[in-house]
């Protein structure tokens, strides 16, 4: 019988009996099914080996499965986003928008990188390597109580936040910060912070350090913080803000997402209206959602 | 292209009461497995219902080492989810437990399968379940692959598997700026 000698590159070099099958040999269709097992950062890595792995790893059937589930809809906002700000960078790869030609790992990679949305207040974008989403609502979005008194308020730039500001608080007796926000999540559990610092976050010298002077009132009486979806879930934790001079993540708590088409609405607060005592020195920056698991690398977080 | 079989008889006979369906790799080699077996691929299942497999059913794209490997997955897994299937405990709701050790000690035989086979055997196993689409053994297989490459570098796993490099220095660079979103930070 003697199988013929073919190809030993050849994409379709299979079948061959004898003659020693390598993976650089495989199929593309073959090897897409191997990258399914890789998590997306592997995938770019693994697209560099040959011509063959580069091909399989733009297939559209290895991306689809780390889309967010709902990614239709993001990809809708991003696009919408770009054209507002007349974004066409031809940055290779990340630049190109999510228009209904665009790959499907062309959609991933624009949908790690952050879309600002409700005139730059707040901003989507999903984890590289989870595919993960996940939300910042800028303080601005927020109705904050006595925030045009600039007794008590004020707005701080800083490049600290990466909404390029913050609301700081002087001193005040009634501390109440609300925020909503409707957005449809891909189903799956998420967990929802306050981005908070005790201080004046300064540079000096090109070194940073952060003025105590004005912190006060914070340990006197938990800081409340509240969390509700329209599906009726709440979460409470109370925390004695602390350790000035650092952005810390404070977990307000966490809730469930059922369905990926559907719109979920979220209500969040933190207050100190405890009138007996004034507070401040505070810096509030946003509220970030994370999905659950996900991995917190630089910022203290405060566990519930 | 199938042989005269003589008494061998029609393919799909039966053996110790179990219906059997011939097959021929691509070296020429016979070999026989149940039908219930042949029922995870859904290739196979597919010619056997269409019936026409009375003198056997040729793989030519599959050799016979490699064909070797895709009935002993196969049959491995038709008895176990026989076995599942007629477990009374089963119906009952209450045997959980056994029903979880079970599906773990199957895991530990796919891993030890795979495990196994040197990596061209590997890559011949993957392209014959991909052929017969069979999916627990595509699933094992291709893990399997996937896990060898994880954590290494490019150079690494070209080592490994013994790949060519065809890039020219420019589709690189290329390559470098369109992947270049994956690394930043």
């Amino acid at each position: 019988m003697g199988a013929g000698a073919s190809s030993m590159m050849g994409p379709e070099g299979y079948g061959r009996g004898r003659s020693q099958t390598s993976l650089g040999d495989m199929p593309e269709s073959c090897v897409a099914l191997v990258l399914l097992y890789l998590d997306p950062q592997e995938i770019c890595l693994v697209a560099r080996l040959n011509r063959a792995f580069r091909g399989a790893a733009s297939a559209d059937c290895v991306w689809a499965a780390k889309l967010p589930a709902n990614y239709r809809y993001l990809a809708a906002l991003a696009a919408a986003a770009d054209d507002e700000c007349g974004c066409d960078e031809s940055t290779e790869g990340n630049g190109r928008c999510c228009s209904s030609a665009a790959i499907k790992k062309e959609i991933y990679a624009r949908l790690c990188r952050p879309t600002p949305f409700h005139g730059g207040t707040k901003e989507f974008w999903i984890e590289k390597n989870s595919g993960g989403l996940c939300l910042s609502i800028s303080s601005k979005a927020m109705a904050i109580t006595c925030i045009d008194d600039r007794r008590y308020w004020s707005l701080l730039p800083t490049e600290e936040s990466r909404f390029h500001s913050v609301s700081y608080l002087q001193q005040i007796w009634w501390l109440e910060v609300v925020g909503e926000i409707d957005f449809c999540f891909p189903a799956g559990s998420y967990s929802l912070f306050f981005r908070l610092h005790l201080g004046l976050p300064r540079k000096r010298m090109g070194r940073r350090v952060s003025g105590s002077e004005l912190i006060h009132g914070w340990d006197i009486k938990p800081t409340q913080f509240q969390l509700s979806t329209s599906d009726d879930q709440h979460s409470t934790s109370e925390r004695y803000l602390e350790r000035p001079g650092t952005w810390i993540l404070y977990h307000v708590g966490d809730f469930v997402v059922s369905s990926s088409d559907e719109l979920t609405k979220l209500k969040f607060s933190m207050m100190q209206i405890d009138c007996t005592h004034t507070k401040g020195g505070l810096c509030v920056d946003s509220v970030f959602i994370y999905p659950k698991d996900h991995q917190h690398e630089k910022e203290r977080i405060i566990c519930k | 292209m199938a042989a005269e079989k003589g008494e061998k008889g029609a393919a799909a006979k039966e053996v110790a009461g179990e219906r059997m369906v011939t097959l021929e790799s691509s070296d020429g080699e016979e070999f026989h497995m149940s039908e219930a077996a042949a029922q995870l691929s859904t290739l196979l299942r597919h010619v056997i219902e269409g019936g026409g497999i009375d003198n056997g059913i040729p793989l030519p794209k599959v050799a016979a080492r490699t064909l070797e490997k895709v009935i002993m997955y196969c049959e491995k897994h038709a008895k176990a989810a026989a076995k599942s299937d007629s477990d009374p405990s089963a119906a009952a709701g209450s045997s959980s437990d056994n029903t979880a050790a079970a599906s773990e000690d199957l895991e530990k035989w796919d891993r030890k399968l795979v495990n196994g086979l040197s990596q061209d055997a590997l890559f011949d196993l993957i392209v014959a379940a991909d052929y017969l689409v069979i999916d627990g053994l595509l699933d094992a297989t291709c893990r399997k692959v996937a896990d060898m490459m994880k954590g290494k570098t490019p150079d690494e796993i070209r080592k490994i598997f013994n790949i060519l490099n065809d890039f020219t220095k420019e589709e690189e660079e290329e390559m470098r700026r369109e992947y270049a979103w994956a690394f930043d930070d």
